[in-house]
């Protein structure tokens, strides 16, 4: 299912600062809001993303193009599974990034409604926190200090979750 | 988005996903972490962490607990006032059916919810055998109880969610089940409760049609006519199979003359069709004097609402 970049249409994104990216029709449309634009005929050539930096926007297009050369799973139920095992693979090097990155890639991908990466990114937050106690998630996440818990949250979380780090 | 923006300030709509990922000592985690956490994790129930069941150890005389993770071996203590002197009906997606001083209550150990059910008309409830559809809070549950079993008849009791009494079933023994159920379970195609005897047999009571069927359980290759598939699989030995490991485990406390009475449950996590484990006794010496209590659970949970009610 992988798609000739020569002979098919193609779509320009601009990123925040100014930056175009030029890419197959068939890659931009893993984005529903992208399709959605396509789709209404309110995408003119070049589509501006003025809240998605060209660092966060060339992940996302990695991301994009990858996923929409690999045969989808609702195509057929006997997919092979080696096609599989590369998108797990591809996924698992792509979430190698640091906090403010995924953050960025997770707040982009959520903007462009793409269910996957929006998922991915989940997965990834949900990985890194792993076995880690409140208090070093508040590290990890550069939790800001007027949002901490109340006395009286603080402790009901306590009565939850101290038994699990005792 | 060229700022590292604190995640505490993102909106709800990605926190919640977020939660949703987590595994249940991640999730009572993330929920201590920040009020916007807290508030974004209302909902998530640790469904996507491990389909591998937990134990709870309990006591008849003190509410320490332990809380044993078999996937990592890992073990820990909790102080359940609840489960002190409860006995475990039945165990399913995190919630058990819990009998204690003469009442039935749905009980969350992890969120330590409670959702309390009108009084059962037997009293007699050790060693009763119980299971229900759906979680407590689904407007769906059904709950079924066996609530006695001689060589003549069956009798079970059951309840929908916002039903006031129970519902009295009762049929003749036949077939060769016999008078010690050692699990039971529901299924949601045919709407059927299974409940198994200690032998070969089953019975099944139908919600729709209120009718009963008793079963003969062959180990066959392929079905037929008269062969029909268990829409679960099973296994009865479960404990059995794992107690040296949690014998090493100083944790968990196991001594030499008690006997663990262990309560089985229904994990639909399992596909294509769901496992049961069925309850089991099992001693950890010959000796066997001191009753251990203990219950299989999906690592599940749900925040409480005090205000709840069947």
């Amino acid at each position: 299912m992988s798609t000739s970049s020569s002979s098919s249409k193609k779509i320009v994104l601009k990123s925040a600062d100014n930056e175009t990216f030029e890419i197959d029709e068939i890659v931009a449309l893993e984005s529903q809001a992208i399709k959605n634009m396509i789709e209404d005929e309110c995408a003119d050539n070049v589509i501006p993303l003025g809240n998605i930096d060209s660092k966060t926007l060339s992940k996302i297009i990695e991301y994009c193009k990858k996923h929409a050369e690999s045969p989808k799973k609702d195509d057929n139920a006997d997919i092979d599974e080696k096609a599989v095992e590369d998108l797990k693979s591809f996924d698992a090097e792509f979430a190698k990034v640091d906090m403010p990155l995924i953050q960025d890639i997770l707040m982009a991908a959520n903007f462009l409604n793409i269910d996957n990466l929006i998922g991915l990114m989940c997965r990834t937050i949900a990985d890194r926190i792993k076995g880690k106690t409140p208090e070093e998630i508040r590290k990890i996440l550069n939790i800001n200090k007027n949002d901490l818990l109340s006395p009286e949250q603080e402790a009901k979380a306590r009565e939850e979750n101290s038994w699990a780090f005792d | 988005m060229d700022r590292y923006r604190p995640w505490s300030d993102l909106p709800v709509e990605l926190l919640s996903p977020i939660a949703d990922q987590l595994a249940l000592i991640e999730l009572l985690s993330f929920r201590g972490t920040c009020k916007g956490f807290r508030s974004a994790s209302t909902e998530a129930s640790a469904k996507n962490g491990s389909e591998t069941p937990w134990l709870i150890f309990h006591k008849d005389d003190s509410s320490e607990c332990v809380i044993y993770n078999q996937h990592n071996s890992k073990a820990y203590k909790r102080n359940i006032p609840e489960l002190q002197g409860a006995i475990c009906l039945a165990s399913y997606e995190g919630w058990l059916l819990l009998s204690k001083d003469e009442t039935i209550f749905f009980f969350s150990p992890f969120s330590l919810a409670k959702i309390a059910l009108p009084n059962f008309p037997n009293n007699q409830i050790d060693g009763l055998v119980g299971a229900f559809s759906h979680v407590p809070t689904s407007p769906q549950c059904i709950v079924s109880v066996i609530s006695s079993i001689d060589e003549t008849y069956v009798e079970v009791h059951t309840i929908s969610k916002g039903e006031n009494v129970w519902t009295r079933y009762k049929t003749p023994k036949r077939f060769s089940l016999k008078t010690t159920i050692v699990g039971a379970t529901f299924d949601h195609e045919n709407e059927t409760f299974y409940y198994m005897d200690s032998g070969d047999s089953t019975l099944t009571f139908s919600v729709k049609d209120k009718v009963w069927k008793p079963y003969h359980i062959v180990n066959v290759e392929a079905t037929s006519k008269d062969i029909e598939l268990l829409p679960y699989r099973c296994k009865t030995r479960m404990f059995r199979d794992i107690i040296e490991n949690i014998k090493k485990h100083e944790k968990a406390g196991l001594e030499d003359d008690e006997h663990v009475v262990v309560c089985g449950l229904t994990n639909n996590d399992v596909r294509p069709r769901p496992m049961v484990y069925c309850n089991e006794i099992v001693d950890v010496s010959p000796l066997k004097s001191r009753v251990r209590r203990a219950v299989w659970i999906q690592p599940r949970f749900f925040e409480a609402d005090p205000n709840q009610h069947w």
